[in-house]
Formats: structure tokens, sequence, C-alpha cells
């Protein structure tokens, strides 16, 4: 930063967040994260269900298919 | 990011986007104090301050997952601070509307000190801070951003939702007018005419 009238605002003392509120909204988010994180893979977990399931019912019915339209079924 | 080149920024935002707490602490601790500080120079009330602090990192893990993977993290959470903020001073325009009027009617102008002045290492500072706290918000927070939380230009620009064009005017406008209130005590005079060329 060039500017001298900038360097004298960037001199300007920090101000902290009270430590004991800080460590409280720290373990808040930490919470809001491993919420997240679980309902993610929970709806992974079903998605994945989905997938499978549907591809299961695609196989039978192609196999049914094929019985039906070769004579066999 | 503060202290933190772009790559291990990327890193911190793909952490942040799986959910990992320790990510979460890396920013938390390279940004609470800047943030802290930006909001306690916008509202002057250091309660006031800590909601919005808390609601800003409270507004970065509940849209997580969904931030890009290439998110300039200075520049998401100082415009979530910036929102936070203004939609405090909006609800505060509507529930003191009523006071307002009143307080208008008073004969002696009512100004509310900056925190900062007390912690204010010299006399310089204070005056600094004072005529910090009686510029117009948008001018504020344009010094605020650049020379206080080291922001660049574009991404300042970016923060307060105006063109790089129209931010680098209103950074002007604001430096200027801080150059003049500063000028206008002996002292900030003298301090002014030895920094600036």
């Amino acid at each position: 930063m060039t500017d001298p009238l900038f360097r004298l605002l960037a001199d300007l003392p920090n101000a902290a967040p009270d430590p004991d509120r800080a460590a409280r909204v720290r373990s808040r988010c930490h919470a809001v994260l491993a919420r997240g994180r679980r309902s993610h893979r929970k709806s992974v977990r079903l998605t994945d269900a989905l997938l499978a399931g549907l591809g299961a019912a695609y196989v039978i019915e192609a196999v049914r298919l094929a019985w039906f339209f070769s004579g066999i079924g | 990011m503060s202290g933190v080149n772009r790559e291990t920024e990327l890193g911190l935002v793909a952490g942040l986007r799986d959910g990992d707490a320790d990510a979460f602490d890396v920013v938390h601790d390279a940004f609470q104090t800047q943030l802290f500080t930006f909001l306690l120079r916008l509202c002057r009330r250091r309660d006031v301050a800590e909601d919005l602090l808390e609601e800003t990192w409270l507004r970065l893990v509940k849209h997580a997952r969904r931030l890009r993977p290439d998110t300039r993290l200075g520049a998401w959470l100082f415009t979530v601070a910036r929102r936070v903020h203004v939609s405090y001073v909006r609800s505060r325009v509507l529930e003191d509307s009523t006071v307002a009027g009143l307080i208008a009617l008073w004969p002696y102008a009512v100004e509310r000190a900056s925190p900062f002045e007390a912690a204010a290492a010299s006399e310089l500072q204070r005056r600094i801070e004072r005529a910090l706290a009686s510029m117009p918000l948008t001018s504020r927070e344009a010094l605020l951003l650049v020379a206080v939380a080291g922001l660049d230009q574009s991404d300042a620009a970016a923060v307060c939702g105006v063109s790089p064009e129209a931010f680098r005017q209103r950074l002007s406008r604001a430096r200027a007018a801080l150059a003049r209130t500063l000028a206008e005590s002996p002292a900030g005079a003298r301090v002014l005419k030895e920094v600036t060329p």
C-alpha cells in the first residue's frame, strides 16, 4: 500500500470479539458443518440405492422382454 | 486471503465444501479479527458487531457446500458481512423511524463516538477514528475494505456490488473527504503534511 493516508488507516488498532462468544460461535459452526456432512452422506446413500434399484428393474425388464421376443417365455 | 496463498485458499474452499471443521478453523482464525473490526467500524456498537459477525460465520457454514471451487474467501466473507450489516441498518431504520422524528426535534446534535477512539494509541488515531465515524457509510466502507482489510480494489468493488470504475471514484472521494476532515485540525494538518508528498 503506497498511499500514505491509507497507511495511516492500516495502522489503526484492530478489535477482537468476546473470546467466550467466539468459541460458542465456532462450535455452533462445527455442528452445522457436521450436520451438513451427515445429511450429504445420507442423500448420497439414498441416491445410490435409488440408482441401484432402477438399474436392477431395467435389467429385469430387459431380460423379460428378451425372453418374450425369443419365444422362451 | 491475508497471509495465505491462492493454492492454500483453494484447498480451504475444498475443505469447506466437504464440511471439514479444520478448514473452517483456519478461515475463522484468518478473518475473525478483520471481519469484526470492519463490522464494528460500520455499526459502532460491540454487541451489534458480535451479532453480525456470528451471522456471517453461520452463513458461511450453511452455504459451504454450495461455494464455488474458485471462491475468493476474503471477498465472499466481506460481501456477506456487508449484506448482514445492510439488513441490520434497514431493520433499524424501520424501528427507529418514529424515534428519529423525535430526536430531530432535539436542539443539539446527537453523535455516537466510535468504540475505537478509546483504544487509539495517539491523538492522530483518535482524529482518524472520529473522521471515519463521521463519514457516510458508503465512503467509510470503501476506505475500510481497501485500506484496513487490505482487499484489492476489484474485490472491494465486488463486495460493494459496484463496477471497479465506480468503486475507484467512490474511494477517491472518500479519501479526499478524510483528508479534508483531518486538515481541519492543526495536528491533523501537520501530520497530513508529513505523510503526503
